[in-house]
């Protein structure tokens, strides 16, 4: 980055943290900026990564003409906005839900099985530590799994304490996630620090 | 006195913290680092690939993320670079595409790596998951015969043999995810259906913090190799790499964090159960 950017970026990182200290102007100036910038970005990125390539590049110069044709279909989602026409935009969805589900069924199922097959473990492990996890590895997958059993009263036939130990489960796996966010949002913020300081102020090594 | 610390302004809250970051960046404590056993599954898994192996480096993520996966991703970069493995890095993330870029061309002229006969920039092409999966049967036609600096693919000496990502043309894919598409669109478009070949394509995933506890069942069911989480399994992989990087020299402050917000999370709950019996 050159100098200008580097102050560019260093003061609005500024900007941005005093909302810490309390909503004032130069938070809102920059978040506003942000925010034009991305609507900006956006629309350059979908000029440059659709528009050019297809329209200008495929079309145009290589008279691969036969593209117009989803490109038509693509304009009738706009029928919407016309009362007596507006069932035209049904047509582009239901290519797009159709594509979309035949696409997803015909990949997703294999990789989700090979994690439902893996749950059928042998307890037995090499060491007694390995033999505990396969273990607990069982049960808990089994009380999680009862916590979102609603066919039969969660309070009949004892599950009500294996539907309890599944939502233990849950509550660990949630505290896992949470302590990884926390560590993540760390990064970040060190991620911030360490241009302010080395990048801008030139104070660390 | 109780009380008091449950109204305590946050913004005290906020110095402390900012202290306990800024004090070990000037003043570093060296705490050891210690290697986790998905970084060092990934590690040990990784370096075995012979010299001249085909790896697929996919930083899927965007400048929010690039705290915790640059690092990741320059780690990897140069253990690929020190056992001489031949990269082809494509992003499903536009913006990943150029953050990749970035660190790949500085360390590739750092370690005089020549684009086109070691490593080979591909970019980014609208589609997300299509596209990969449209390369599992023709990488060239994916990439309309171009790399990522518009230049034809034929002219690289690399690609001469590369025609598919699949299986034996690329022997493994390393995903750097922040996100969807990411690892998920490899194991379900690539390496998951190719599990059957002769000679699978191996996945290792590099996650930012939040999400890398999801991938343990992935893992535990052999459809990751390895991973690398946040910039902690960042620092790891340094470690192990003997390559001192960015993230190490971050860690004695993410700790010293992690110590006080587990003293606030104490005492705040010291309080509200103080202030509750009273």
């Amino acid at each position: 980055m050159s100098t200008t950017q580097i102050w560019i970026a260093a003061l609005g990182t500024l900007a941005l943290f005093s909302f810490l200290w309390k909503e004032n102007p130069a938070y809102r100036f920059v978040e506003h900026i942000f925010i034009g910038l991305t609507a900006a970005h956006v629309v350059v990125m979908n000029y440059d990564s659709y528009i050019k390539p297809v329209w200008r590049d495929s079309v145009m110069r290589d008279g691969k003409y036969v593209l117009i044709i989803p490109f038509l279909i693509g304009l009738l989602i706009y029928t919407r906005y016309s009362k007596s026409i507006n069932w035209l935009a049904r047509i582009p969805m239901s290519l797009l839900v159709g594509y979309g589900v035949g696409y997803t069924l015909a990949f997703n199922p294999l990789p989700f099985l090979r994690q439902v097959t893996d749950n059928f473990v042998k307890f037995q492990g090499k060491t007694a530590t390995i033999t505990a996890n396969n273990v607990l590895f069982f049960v808990m997958s089994m009380a999680g799994l009862a916590y979102f059993f609603f066919t039969v009263s969660r309070e009949k036939y004892g599950l009500q304490y294996i539907s309890t130990l599944g939502r233990y489960t849950i509550v660990i796996a949630l505290g896992a996630s949470y302590g990884s966010t926390v560590q993540g949002r760390i990064s970040l913020l060190l991620g911030r620090m360490q241009f302010l300081l080395k990048d801008w102020l030139g104070v660390l090594q | 006195m109780w009380e008091k610390l449950q109204d305590l302004d946050r913004r005290w809250i906020y110095l402390v913290f900012v202290i306990a970051l800024l004090f070990p960046l000037f003043k570093p404590l060296g705490l050891p680092i210690k290697v986790g056993a998905d970084v060092q599954n990934f590690y040990t898994k990784f370096d075995k690939l012979p010299a001249g192996a085909v790896v697929w480096l996919s930083p899927d993520y965007s400048p929010g993320a690039s705290a915790e996966l640059n690092p990741q991703f320059e780690a990897v970069l140069r253990h690929c670079f020190k056992n001489n493995y031949k990269l082809l890095m494509y992003s499903m993330w536009e913006q990943g595409s150029f953050l990749g870029r970035d660190i790949m061309e500085r360390v590739a002229k750092e370690l005089n790596k020549v684009h086109g006969v070691d490593w080979i920039y591909l970019g980014w092409r609208a589609g997300g998951n299509t596209v990969i999966r449209r390369a599992s049967e023709d990488l060239w036609g994916a990439m309309e015969n171009l790399d990522g600096y518009d230049k034809p693919l034929a002219d690289s000496p690399l690609m001469a043999n590369i025609r598919r990502l699949w299986t034996p043309d690329v022997d493994a894919i390393v995903c750097f995810s922040s996100g969807s598409p990411g690892d998920g669109d490899y194991m379900t478009y690539v390496t998951d259906p190719a599990a059957k070949e002769a000679k699978p394509v191996l996945l290792f995933t590099g996650q930012v913090a939040v999400q890398a506890p999801s991938r343990i069942p992935v893992i535990r069911s052999g459809q990751i190799q390895g991973m690398i989480p946040g910039m902690g399994g960042a620092a790891e992989y340094e470690t192990l790499n003997k390559i001192p990087g960015k993230a190490a020299g971050l860690m004695d402050a993410q700790s010293l964090a992690h110590v006080v917000i587990l003293a606030f999370i104490v005492l705040g709950n010291i309080a509200y159960l103080a202030s509750r019996k009273k």
